[in-house]
This record gives structure tokens, sequence and C-alpha cells, in this order.
């Protein structure tokens, strides 16, 4: 793949990484979500490590029995420092204040290998703490001392066990993605992040070459790296693996099938050893089809772009695998408050890749962040655009539902609206979403006698009450204000 | 079907219907409405009456040639005074303004038979003026003078002309409304306008009774009811075959296919005589299918929710074999939304509202469908000032204004080139995309060459926001510069 396909693509869903300057404060604004039922609740930290959910595999449960609905914000420098130097520390807390305003419950942590560099940046961003001691001697290719790649960077670890805790401490999962081959190597790109890898054979005091030789990418079958990278794993596991709030993510975006599978397997296997197990994943939008992740030892999955019509009509969701939908690897840079009621009404959970902190540095191509045909002004890369506001308030308003509802029995009932966007448990509640607002004919059929109805606002969350009805046939709805609709439904 | 059954079906599921004025509202509010950006405060009048365009026969042409888009809000008390007394006048010229500065073009223009009451309401309802003159002797069942039926009311058609002359001066086209379903009894029910129309036999002085025996509406088979209506249109025609700027709808949601097409040929025929010939529509929610709508001799043809309640989400693209006018009046009853307007558009239909301007007037007598509704207790869409309406009545106008841009005659629905599936597009030349969720869409330009120029339509609002150039050549995947739904209009730079 030529350079311009490489950033159409893999920028298009990959990562990013925060002007941290920018993270720390200046963009900062207050926000109010309204108080709605189902927000504003005291966090509840999480009750034990999630499994999926036995009677609902849509979701995951904790120790509590009750599915959970994950749903929040993650942005590329939520762990590590990242952009320009000088580097500018994130503003952790300002970012967990945000998600807990807006009723998220679940964010990623991104893990980035190379000390420099990026593929979609011809600027050196930088990246700290890292997960290797930098010992020398002698000068890696950033004239810095030498990676050693038998002792972990403390610092590291420390954040990220810090920040994971505190995460749970606010009633908020992390899911820590343990590597990222599309945005900590090569691809062919120009800007290239592999001089600044630990594992190219210039930046180690180990002499060891992990590349796959004359790619600027990992060699992911070979033993010895393997063995690294397996010692690497271990240590994020020994980290946080006594932590409830923990999900893993195998890989953003795709290694490939084989070495993927080993990354799950070799967590779930370490993870044996110790006293709990935490999910772990497998994204789409990369190396690997929805179809092979499906059929992967992946607890949850998360389709891209290229596994069908997931931005508009995401299907509904069967719970073969719990459904991790993330605006990362379906636009890149976008979403929209409509996908998030859609997903979750199919019954699948949302993460909204925010450009909370923006990705840093000069591209060097392409990027899917700014001009567009029909845009030309297009810069979505910033904590303010239009774009991101909503996604993050619908995103929170649906786990409002989510927490309201007896979700251990709902699924996706497209059946019983005429929008087709509906989560039900007949005869008792249903939740139907209305892109366009205006009507909708809801078959309550199964449901005899007296339910109550509400609406909501999709993005401003507010609940308008829509008085009762009689069940026990097709009813069509008139919503009670313009543009797209939340209608609840629920007998008693 | 029972009266109940009648009103929840006839009034909910887009029964045309009519509504009525509340005459103080109408003179407060007329200052609510707001102009669509790109209006012509002072539009052409019409140059020739309407004709079906000969290569693009999903609109109509004047004199000039080009393709004509219709759209436009109609309202109930748009002819005649109706309302219960003491009867208030309609504010004409307001209604007119609010249409220019909405860049409406088009209207119906409703017709009332009976003297008073309707089906929905239970309260007196009057309408006035009346086609026939109320000379008695004797007293009608209204306890008004019995009606002729040989002498026409020259009030009720000089204020026919007069209006029609207005609007068409304005650049407004209208649609006459002939004949009405609801001057007479709706299927039994007990609010019933036949007690005061004029071919009651107990209310004229010429012994007619053109009834169908018990049933409160007119019996179309008959020679002499036949007759009788046949006079009446030949004074319609007499009194705006001048004017370039007039339709004919044969009956609001009534009839049956072997009097609709009498009617339709009626008109055809009497017209060629006299030089002009207008357009002649049918509008047979539930009393014709699409079909047999599709087959007659009409010009144009409004599709109701009889035919599917898709027509209110997606409606279909369009191939022309009549003009299709999209009429909520004939989807909703009382209802519509900015997004059906652009999606008939750019699906190759003109488009009308039934727009509450004026109320329709009377308390009503069982369900309709303009009050509560499932999930919304506290509706009321029966007032100009709803909040559903305005919405409309400005996307209807912002269609209009790129109607206005485009060379609508070589414009065709092409689904095919739009990821959203909303496009009518002249391929290679130009191109209207409608996105009802915004965010971005792949237009198909594969088989187009050169440089575009891009604009952006708020749907609603009209803002235009320009988006620079795209070569042809491609599937570019535009991203919408603002929230919400969005418009895109792709021409040659």
């Amino acid at each position: 793949m030529d350079r311009r396909g490489f950033l159409a693509l893999a920028t298009a869903g990959v990562a990013a990484l925060s002007a941290s300057g920018r993270a720390s404060g200046s963009n900062a604004r207050p926000i109010s979500p309204p108080q709605i039922p189902g927000r504003g609740f005291a966090p509840t930290p999480a009750r034990g490590p999630l499994k999926v959910h036995p009677a609902n595999p849509r979701y995951f449960t904790d120790g509590s029995g009750q599915p959970v609905f994950l749903t929040g914000s993650h942005t590329w420098a939520g762990l590590q420092d990242m952009g320009i130097p000088p580097l500018r520390p994130f503003a952790w807390h300002e970012f967990l204040d945000m998600l807990h305003d807006h009723n998220h419950n679940c964010t990623k942590l991104w893990i980035w290998v190379q000390a420099e560099g990026g593929p979609w940046t011809d600027d050196k961003i930088q990246f700290a703490p890292l997960p290797y001691l930098r010992t020398g001697p002698g000068v890696a290719l950033d004239g810095k001392p030498k990676f050693d790649l038998t002792k972990f960077n403390e610092v590291f670890f420390e954040r990220l066990r810090a920040r994971t805790l505190e995460a749970g401490e606010r009633g908020i999962y992390v899911c820590i993605q343990l590597f990222l081959p599309g945005a900590s190597e090569k691809r062919g790109g120009p800007c290239d992040p592999w001089p600044g890898h630990p594992y190219n054979a210039g930046n180690n005091i180990n002499g060891f070459d992990g590349e796959k030789p004359g790619t600027s990418t990992v060699d992911l079958d070979r033993a010895e790296v393997r063995a690294l990278q397996a010692a690497y794993l271990r240590k994020v596991v020994d980290t946080v693996s006594d932590l409830d709030n923990v999900l893993f993510e195998a890989v953003g975006e795709g290694g490939r099938r084989d070495w993927d599978w080993w990354v799950v397997n070799y967590v779930h296997d370490y993870e044996k050893s110790k006293g709990k197990q935490h999910p772990v994943g497998l994204t789409g939008g990369g190396a690997e089809s929805l179809a092979e992740m499906l059929a992967s030892p992946a607890d949850w999955v998360g389709a891209g772009w290229n596994d069908g019509q997931f931005k508009t009509d995401p299907p509904a969701w069967d719970g073969k695998k719990v459904s991790i939908l993330d605006t990362d690897h379906i636009w890149g840079h976008g979403g929209t408050a409509s996908w998030a009621w859609k997903c979750f009404v199919r019954g699948h959970n949302t993460w909204l890749m925010d450009p909370w902190s923006p990705l840093p540095g000069r591209p060097c191509g392409e990027v899917n962040w700014l001009a567009r045909p029909g845009a030309p002004e297009r810069d979505v890369n910033r904590r303010k655009h239009w774009t991101w506001e909503p996604v993050r308030m619908a995103m929170g308003n649906t786990r409002a539902y989510a927490l309201r509802v007896n979700l251990t029995s709902m699924t996706p009932r497209s059946d019983l609206a005429s929008s087709e966007y509906c989560l039900a448990n007949p005869p008792w509640e249903y939740l139907a979403y209305l892109p366009e607002g205006d009507e909708v004919t809801l078959d309550l059929s199964s449901s005899g006698g007296p339910l109550a109805v509400e609406w909501m606002r999709p993005i401003e969350g507010d609940i308008i009450k829509g008085g009762t009805v009689n069940g026990g046939t097709k009813l069509d709805f008139a919503a009670p204000f313009n543009g797209a609709a939340v209608l609840y439904v629920k007998k008693g | 079907m029972n009266r109940r059954r009648f009103l929840s079906h006839a009034m909910a599921n887009g029964a045309g219907l009519m509504v009525f004025a509340s005459r103080a509202r109408a003179g407060k509010k007329a200052a609510m409405s707001q102009s669509v950006p790109g209006y012509d405060p002072k539009p052409a009048p019409a140059t020739g009456p309407l004709r079906v365009h000969p290569t693009n026969p999903r609109y109509f042409t004047d004199a000039s040639g080009k393709a004509i888009f219709l759209t436009g809000a109609h309202t109930w008390a748009n002819f005649q005074d109706i309302g219960v007394a003491p009867l208030q006048r309609f504010d004409w010229p307001a209604y007119i303004d609010m249409m220019v500065k909405h860049n409406h073009n088009f209207m119906r223009f409703w017709h009332w038979m009976q003297a008073a009451y309707a089906p929905w309401t239970d309260e007196k309802m009057l309408v006035d003026p009346l086609p026939y003159l109320r000379t008695g002797p004797g007293t009608a069942k209204d306890g008004l003078p019995k009606f002729d039926l040989t002498k026409f009311n020259p009030v009720y058609f000089e204020r026919m002309h007069t209006r029609i002359a207005y609007a068409r001066d304005r650049g407004i086209y209208a649609a006459v409304q002939l004949f009405q379903s609801f001057s007479e009894r709706k299927d039994g029910g007990p609010c019933d306008p036949w007690v005061a129309h004029p071919y009651n036999g107990a209310n004229n002085i010429n012994g007619f009774d053109a009834e169908k025996p018990g049933t409160g509406m007119v019996d179309m088979d008959r020679s002499d009811v036949r007759e009788v209506q046949a006079k009446y249109m030949q004074k319609i025609i007499d009194t705006v075959q001048d004017l370039d700027s007039v339709l004919y709808e044969v009956i609001n949601e009534g009839g049956n296919k072997d009097w609709d097409w009498w009617v339709v040929n009626f008109m055809h025929e009497q017209e060629a005589k006299k030089g002009k010939v207008h357009p002649v529509g049918l509008t047979g929610w539930n009393a014709e299918t699409v079909e047999q709508m599709r087959n007659s001799p009409a010009e144009w043809i409004s599709i109701g929710s009889d035919a599917g309640a898709f027509w209110k989400t997606d409606p279909p693209a369009w191939d022309g074999k009549k003009v299709s006018v999209c009429d909520t009046d004939h989807l909703w009853g009382h209802g519509g939304t900015p997004s059906w307007a652009w999606k008939c558009f750019v699906r190759g239909h003109n488009t009308l509202l039934m727009d509450s301007w004026d109320a329709i007037p009377g308390r009503p007598c069982g369900q309709v469908n303009w009050a509560a509704r499932p999930g919304y207790p506290t509706r009321d869409l029966n007032r100009r000032d709803d909040w559903t309406w305005e919405p409309v009545r400005k996307a209807i106008g912002n269609t209009r204004t790129l109607a206005q841009r485009v060379d609508l005659a070589a414009m065709v629905p092409h689904d095919e080139l739009a990821s959203t599936r909303y496009c009518l597009a002249n391929p290679g030349v130009e191109y209207v995309v409608y996105l009802p969720e915004g965010d971005e869409v792949t237009v198909d330009l594969t088989r187009a060459s050169g440089e575009f120029s891009v604009e952006w339509m708020q749907p609603v609002d009209g803002t235009i926001t320009p988006g620079g150039t795209v070569p042809g050549g491609g599937k570019p995947n535009f991203a919408v510069p603002f929230p919400g739904a969005a418009a895109l209009y792709l021409h040659k730079s």
C-alpha cells in the first residue's frame, strides 16, 4: 500500500495523539449535562472483573450479576503524555471529570511503545513514560540512551495502575490497549516511528532486532519477538490483574489473525495463574474481519469500517461475542449521536474516539480529520469541534436508559418498531429510537394493560412524559418535539 | 364504517381534512413567518397554463419551456371563510405574503359545498360564500333560505377569480378543488354536513335530491346528478379559464374511479373548447388506487398513506408517469417533516403542506388526528404556531430554491449515485443529494469529468455553506460542515 493509501486507511482508523499542552487545560470548559434519571448517580466501583453475562451475552456482568453496558470516550493521550516537546502532562483528572459528567463508564488507555514519531506526522512527537527503561549504555537513534528490554519502566506501570485505579473509583472501566502495530510501526509510510521503536536494533542494548527485514515493522512470527512481547504482557497483567475494572484490547486494529489470537490466548492463559480473569478483545478495521474475530478466542469484538454498515445501520447483535463498537475503527475521527443510539438499541456497547486531546503533529499526508470533499476547512481534531459534544452526551444518555431498564432481558427487536430501532423485553419494556423523529408504530400486541410512556431528546437528554397507553395492539406514537427522539414504554 | 372508526381512520391516516381558521390568531401570527433565503419578493406570474413537461414528465412546464417544481402550503379556509359563528374573514393577503416569503409557488384552493356542519365536529361550522344562491322560497334545514341550483352565487365565483389572480400575480399556482368529499356524510358519522348540503332534497327549491338513499352522500352514478355537477364545473371553467396559474383537483379524497375519470374528461373536453387546458389532478385517498390514478386521464396525482406508510418516510423515486404532488394532507392529515419535503424533492415529486395556518374549526366529535396521540396526550397540531409547521414551510421553500437553480428538465432521481440513496441528478452536470442524518455521503462521480463546485444547504434554515470544489471521476466521500441533516449541491464549476 502506498503512502496515500496507508494514510487514508490506517490513519483513518488509528490512533491519535494529543497536543498535550492543549489537553492540559486551555481547551477545558465546564460541561454540565442535564440531570436526568440514570445520570448523576454516585459512581459504583466494579464489583468483580467483567465476564460475559450468562443470560444476555451482548453485555458483560460484574460481581453483582447485573449486565453492564459499556460506553465512553477515550483519547490517545489517556495514559502517556504525547506531543511535540516540551511534553506537557495530560490532564487526566479533568478527563475523568468529563467522563463522569457525561455518564460514561468506560475508557481506553492507549499504549505507545515508540519513543517518538507517528505514522501520521513528520513532526518528532514524543511519548512518555515508556514501558522500557532507557538505561544505555549507548545512544539510540533519537539521541537518548538506549532501551534495556529486560528492564521495565516502573514509572510507566505505576501510572498505568494508578490511572486504572482512579478510573475504577469513579466507576469507570479501563480497556488497556496492549499493542498498537498500526501506530507504532511504519506500514510503509514515510513518517516512520520505527526509528523510535525500542525493538529497532539501533535502539536497545540487548542486540535485539525485532524488525521483519526491510519493513520497519515487528516480525510477529519470530519466537524471540513473541518471547519479548510475552514478558511485556505479563508485566501489564501483573500490574493490573487485581483490579476489577479492567479489560484488554489485544491490539488496536489488528496485527494478523495468528498473532492476534496468540495475544488473546496468552493473556487468558497467564491470567489463569492469577486470581482474576479479565475480558480480552479484538478490534477490526485492520487485519481481521468480523467473521474471524467472532471465531476467535476473544471475549469481545469491535467491528471496523470494513465490516459493513456499522456507521449508519449497525446490525442487531446476537451476542455471539460482546460487541463494543468504537468510532475509532469506523470513522477514525468521527461519529454521530444517532450512531450511539442505533448501536445501543441494536445491542452494542460503544466507544467514542474523542479528540479531547488532539492528535499531535503536522500531518505528513492526507488525514481523515482535516479537509474532505465538501469541507475544505474541516478540522475535527479538537475537543471543541461541534462533532464531539453531541456524541459524548448521547452516549451518556444511552447509559442512562441502560441503567434503568432490565438489561438482562432486553434484546434488539427491530421487528417491533416501524423505525426498526428497538431494544425490548416484551411485554415489559420497549426502547425505540426514531432517527428522524415524527412518529413510530410500536407493536405492543403482547403487552396488555397500561404502559407508561416517556420521550427523551437523544442529545440533550431531557425527558418528556408521554402519559399512558393501553397495549395489546400496535400503536402509532407521535413525538412531542422536533427531530430525532427516543421512546421508552414500560408496563405499569 | 362507524363514526369512531371513520374518524380515527380517515382523520388519523391522512384524511385530508380541512380546517378552520381562528381568525384572531390568523392576523396576529402573520408576522411569525420568516423568509427563506433566496426567495423572490416579486415573483413573476405564470406565463401560460401548465402542461406536463415533454422531456421530464415529473414536472409541469409553462410557456417558458422550463420545468416547474411546485410546492407550497395550503389551508382549509383559503377560499371560503369557514368557522363557528360569527364567521371571520380569512386574511388572504397575509397568507399569500407568508407563501411568498417562504418561496412557495403552489396551493390547493379549498372548496366546501355545504352551508354548515362538517364530519369532524358537532358544532355548527359555517361556510361562506357558497356556489349557489339562497333565494328561497322556503327554508333549508339550517334555517336559511333554500338554494336555487340554477343560480350561481356571483360572490363565490368573483372571489375565486380575484384570489387566484392575486396569487398568480405573486407567482403562485392554485389547484381549484372542484368537489369535496367532506361536504358529505362520512360513513355514517353523526357529525353530518349532508344536512346542509345544497343537493339535499330539503335544501333546494328545485326538487333535486342527489342523495344515494340513506347515505348522506351524493349519488355519483346518476345522470341527473352529473348534469348538475357539470353545470357547476362549467361555471368554474368560465370563471378561471383565463388564468394561467390554474390547476384543478377533482375531489378531495373521494369519488370513485368512474366518476373521477368522468370529471377529468369533462374538464379536459370543455376546456379544450375554450382554447386553454389546465391540468387536472386526482387525490383519491382510499377512493382510487395508485395504479388507477396512474392509468387515469389526469395530469397529476397525489398518493396517500393508504398506499403505504413509506410515503411518509421513504417516498419512492418517481418515474413521471403522472406528475406527482405529495401532499401531507393525504399522508399525515395534520403532520409532515422537513426531511419528508427534501426526500420527496430529490425523488422527483412536487410537494404540498396541509398547513394549520388557519386551524380547522369546531369541537371534534370523535378522535381526530391533530389532537392527542399515543405518547403525546397534550398534542394539538391544529394551530399555526405549533412547532411542527414552520420547519416544513421553510424546507419546502428551500427545495424550491434549488429547483430553480438546477436545470430541472434534466434532473432525474438517481438513488444509486448517493450512499444515502437520496439524489436528484443530471449525471455529469449537477447533483442534489439529501442526507437525512447528515455526517457524510459518498457520491458516485465516476462518470463525471471536470471540476464540480460544492455547496451545502441546511435543509430548514436554508443557510448555504460553500464546500470548495471536487474533481469528477471518482466516488468522493463528502463531509458535512455542520451538525444534522444536510443537502448537498454539486454543479459544474
